[in-house]
């Protein structure tokens, strides 16, 4: 009997969602439920784990389908994307050490935890937790987008993608509910290995078609020259624009509360440093993604939508089970990452909206039983949003570089200076982020430099010049934190 | 003999200037790389320059880590 290659195909992508989903519970199920737990996975992940639960949320559904989707949009400017997966990582060898250390002398367990301890307020977390939070919702909206076209195209079309995002998205839920970041972390172990494997596959493709890298790009050249340089196909992308979105990555990488939240996790300082330091190879796998976006701009130049050039090139080429695997990779990164974030804007929310706003009473083991209920909201929320309203909260997403880097000055001052108070950092931040909303939508990128740029350069200067005329934290913090930082990891 | 002070103090100075030289290289070049020509190992110059760092710049930040906890001694 003949199998329908879509059948086989979502056969495989489900088994491994299913085993994925099982993984992660047995992961979680096996200890101790509590705060810091459920939260930061007691502060004990391992090198191997942590290196695994940050490729996780790290890479995509958008390193998967939208790294292509921009080359076949807009040819050489996506270059800035692999640019900065090296990029961040210096930034994270830096940073992440000072966050793992502090974290575990003060109890930290999310990113507005560190306002609060730094600046000594509790409301100020508060506004952390909402620019952070509003920041994280369009990305889980994104993934779950992105695994209904993996799944969609997979089929063959024989499943419609809005099931298939509803059942994605309840064994997530059902997974982070029960595993919390270990179970992320494991799952991952398993897409780690797939995306080997789909990238290898994937750059020998411009040598069965067209005999060789060389020849491709001498096609395109002819096709769609302007594929080629900076400002790329629509001529909106040059130098300085390369430059500021490189620099904004790069300082904001750092600052998505997701991965803050990890850096917490990791069993000593050592430890994420070594991640950091491993995980910037794991970025060479990117590269290959790339180049199916250009070689799918001289194959199919009338796609309906830039993101499925990777699947449709997949489709084109292999036989059913390899477009299976490929879709199970692309879903476990969207799925992985969804997850991540979907777990951290619950802790954010249950930890920094209620126990630290407006409930103080909560203990906590009740904090964390809300976070676990919030996470099943969250997704109901995000799935939502995408069924009814996915257009509502690209606005959003355009801006969350940018939004999340106007947590940089807070962060970096609070290391490195005494002056620097929650007043300035809160008006800072403020400032910032109206910036930003007014460089995207009301004047684009002024003189081509990235609207996050811009915001920083505000949020820096309001940052100091209200810092100096308000009255710092008291002494005994200001000296345990930089004791903090003066220790060497 | 220098002391335990010193040698930490230096291993940290060298790790971070390795660290910084992709973030400021990759940052400040790119009025210089974007370019075609001349085609590289089959790409046009400004892709094989990506592909370069994502090879050069992982190198660098290991060395800088294996300095950093002392495996590497300087």
């Amino acid at each position: 009997m003949e199998i329908a290659p879509g059948t086989l195909a979502l056969g495989i992508i489900f088994g491994w969602i299913i085993i994925s989903t099982i993984v992660a519970i047995l992961a979680g199920i096996l200890k101790k439920f509590s705060l810091e737990e459920w939260f930061v996975a007691s502060r004990g992940l391992s090198f191997v784990v942590i290196y695994f639960a940050l490729a996780a949320e790290i890479y995509s559904g958008f390193t998967f389908l939208g790294l292509a989707g921009w080359a076949y949009k807009f040819g050489a400017p996506i270059l800035y994307a692999l640019a900065y997966f090296v990029t961040a990582y210096s930034t994270g060898f830096m940073l992440t050490p000072y966050y793992n250390r502090i974290a575990r002398k003060l109890g930290l367990v999310t990113q507005p935890d560190y306002f609060v301890a730094r600046y000594e307020s509790r409301w100020l977390g508060v506004l952390v937790a909402i620019v952070g939070v509003a920041f994280l919702i369009p990305y889980i909206q994104l993934q779950i987008g992105a695994t209904g076209i993996i799944i969609e195209l997979a089929s063959y079309g024989a499943i419609e993608r809005t099931t298939a995002m509803i059942i994605a998205f309840i064994l997530v839920a059902i997974f982070i509910f029960i595993g919390g970041i270990r179970g992320i972390a494991w799952t991952n172990v398993l897409q780690g290995i797939l995306m080997w494997c789909i990238a290898i596959a994937l750059l020998s493709v411009p040598f069965i078609k067209f005999g060789g890298l060389e020849q491709m790009f001498r096609t395109l050249e002819t096709v769609s020259p302007k594929h080629l340089t900076l400002p790329g196909a629509a001529g909106i992308h040059g130098i300085p624009w390369y430059m500021s979105t490189l620099l904004l990555c790069t300082l904001g990488f750092w600052m998505f509360p997701h991965l803050v939240m990890r850096a917490y996790a990791a069993k000593d300082e050592k430890t994420i440093m070594r991640s950091c330091a491993w995980m910037s190879w794991y970025s060479v796998l990117a590269f290959p993604i790339v180049i199916i976006g250009l070689y799918s701009v001289i194959m199919y130049p009338k796609l309906a939508n830039p993101d499925w050039a990777v699947m449709w090139t997949v489709r084109d080429l292999f036989p059913a089970w390899v477009v299976g695997l490929a879709g199970a990779g692309g879903a476990a990164a969207a799925i992985s990452t969804g997850a991540g974030l979907i777990q951290a804007s619950a802790a954010i929310i249950a930890r920094n909206l209620i126990q630290r706003g407006v409930w103080p009473k909560a203990t906590d083991t009740q904090t964390a039983w809300i976070a676990r209920f919030l996470t099943l909201l969250v997704t109901i929320i995000a799935l939502l949003l995408q069924l009814y309203a996915p257009t509502l909260l690209v606005a959003l997403l355009l801006m969350s570089y940018s939004g999340v880097v106007q947590f940089f000055p807070g962060v970096l001052l609070g290391l490195k200076t005494k002056w620097v108070t929650k007043a300035g950092v809160a008006s800072g931040l403020i400032a910032g982020v109206i910036t930003v909303i007014l460089t995207t939508y009301v004047w684009k990128n002024p003189l081509q430099i990235h609207s996050g740029i811009w915001g920083l350069l505000v949020n820096f200067i309001v940052t100091i010049l209200v810092s100096r005329m308000t009255k710092p934290p008291s002494e005994t913090t200001i000296k345990a934190f930089l004791e903090e930082v003066a220790v060497k990891p | 003999m220098p002391s335990e002070k010193e040698v930490e103090a230096k291993r940290e100075k060298y790790a971070l200037y390795l660290a910084l030289i992709a973030p400021v290289v990759m940052i400040l070049s790119a009025p210089l790389i974007n370019r075609t020509e001349p085609y590289i190992a089959g790409m046009p110059f400004i892709f094989f320059w990506h592909l370069l760092w994502l090879i050069i710049g992982p190198i660098f930040l290991t060395i800088a880590y294996l300095i950093r906890v002392g495996k590497i001694k300087v």
